[in-house]
């Protein structure tokens, strides 16, 4: 006999039914643990049809979700969320996400909407994506349903940001400025000593070495305006003197 | 841990649900120091009253050890470098989580308020129809430029880049969408661990 549970939040309702491992639940069990699912189901407002699965599915979508969930508080890049999965989700614009979902190999109770080999594609609004996760957080604290299937943060390293890759392409010039720096020197070397008998004074050094000199002031950088758009202006801003 | 001077206690349970990020620093970066106030502003700017609701929170949650004051609370705010009165002052982990804690119980006191206004902004985008004819939209979006325009430096390129109304009102609806995620059962890790993308290695 199969155990249902839900997490009902307004557009969005999570189903998970399964199994019971233990082969003695006491009559006074009232929550026994599922450890083995067999089927889940997600209702979204945003659509009539229901998106069924089994345990490749229901894993996908609570990682999907939980992944974008923290790229959309942070707007951070989080190469996680973009690896390519049973179930994704896709920015669309400040106000639309695409949950899209591949079919299971099975393949069972699943309509195609608009699509004719079964993917799925359902936009959420910004609240209804927020009902999404929250169901999707209310199982990840139930601990006795699918106790292996939990809540995993971790902040994203600075190396898969643009922060990050903006030093890189900050670095860039500096070596170049560096290795021209080199050159010129090997070129005056070669130069040869005036005739004069007064003493040769070292030539000046090019400036273009510190071209790709991070600047570091007392006020943020100066390099993005009233293009950057409020959230990223924070992380362009802010930390590139770091 | 950072500790101050005063003797060590043990922290309050409530933060242990808060993991210490990977940074080098033990305390916090810029972007995490910013975002921080202005989440705060935001539920200013929703709630009237809003500094005397996060001491009394502080109080309630038994944090005042960490926010012992309103100047306490001021100087910690003031590490936002936005700021006019932008210090360099660090803002410890411990600080900053208590912080997280008390903006998520606030945003939680104002959920029906906050996803209210999240659906009014739905609707009124989709049909093309201005904000300002919203009222409680409006008058969120009023306080908060109000707020954002006296306590910011106009002088920082990071404050120019974005005076506009416009854009402040873009970064209000941001603030408030990233407040609904606050409002849930793992908004305050979720909040906390945003705080830090990008910044660890």
């Amino acid at each position: 006999m199969t155990i249902q549970r839900s997490y009902n939040l307004p557009n969005c309702t999570l189903i998970v039914e399964g199994l019971s491992e233990a082969t003695f639940s006491a009559e006074s069990d009232v929550r026994p643990l599922i450890s083995i699912l067999v089927n889940a189901e997600c209702h979204l407002a945003a659509t009539t049809q229901p998106l069924v699965g089994g345990r490749d599915f229901f894993e996908s979508l609570v990682t999907a979700v939980s992944t974008y969930a923290q790229e959309f508080l942070s707007k951070v890049h989080h190469p996680d969320a973009h690896k390519p999965r049973l179930v994704q989700l896709q920015k669309v614009n400040d106000n639309r996400h695409r949950l899209i979902v591949q079919p299971e190999i099975s393949g069972e109770g699943l309509h195609a909407d608009s699509h004719s080999n079964g993917v799925r594609q359902i936009d959420l609004t910004t609240v209804q994506l927020f009902d999404l996760v929250e169901a999707v957080d209310q199982f990840f604290a139930d601990r006795q349903t699918l106790p292996d299937l939990s809540l995993q943060l971790m902040p994203v390293s600075k190396r898969y940001t643009s922060s990050g890759q903006q030093l890189t392409k900050q670095a860039v010039p500096a070596t170049v400025g560096v290795s021209s720096l080199a050159l010129a020197a090997i070129a005056f070397f070669f130069v040869p000593i005036p005739e004069v008998q007064r003493p040769v004074q070292p030539r000046p050094q090019s400036s273009s070495s510190h071209s790709g000199h991070l600047a570091i002031g007392n006020n943020d950088s100066d390099q993005y305006l009233a293009n950057s758009t409020p959230h990223n202006f924070l992380e362009k801003t802010l930390y590139d003197d770091c | 841990m950072q500790l101050d001077s005063s003797p060590v206690q043990p922290l309050p349970l409530i933060l242990d649900s808060l993991p210490n990020p990977a940074i080098e620093e033990r305390t916090c970066p810029r972007r995490t120091r910013s975002q921080i106030d202005l989440i705060l502003l935001a539920i200013e700017a929703l709630e009237l009253g809003g500094s005397e609701a996060i001491l009394a929170l502080a109080q309630e949650l038994e944090l005042q050890e960490i926010i012992k004051n309103r100047v306490n609370l001021w100087r910690m705010r003031s590490t936002n470098p936005l700021r006019k009165a932008h210090t360099r002052r660090p803002l410890s982990l411990i600080e900053a989580k208590a912080l997280v804690v008390i903006t998520c119980y606030l945003a939680r006191r104002l959920t029906v308020v906050i996803r209210q206004l999240l659906l009014a902004y739905q609707q009124m985008r989709d049909k093309q129809i201005p904000l300002e004819q919203n009222l409680r939209l409006s008058n969120y979006l009023e306080r908060f430029r109000a707020h954002f325009r006296s306590r910011m430096n106009p002088r920082r390129s990071g404050v120019i880049a974005i005076n506009s109304n416009e854009k402040l009102d873009e970064l209000a609806l941001s603030l408030l969408e990233q407040l609904l995620f606050c409002t849930g059962t793992a908004g305050m890790q979720r909040f906390w661990i945003s705080l830090f993308d990008g910044e660890v290695e």
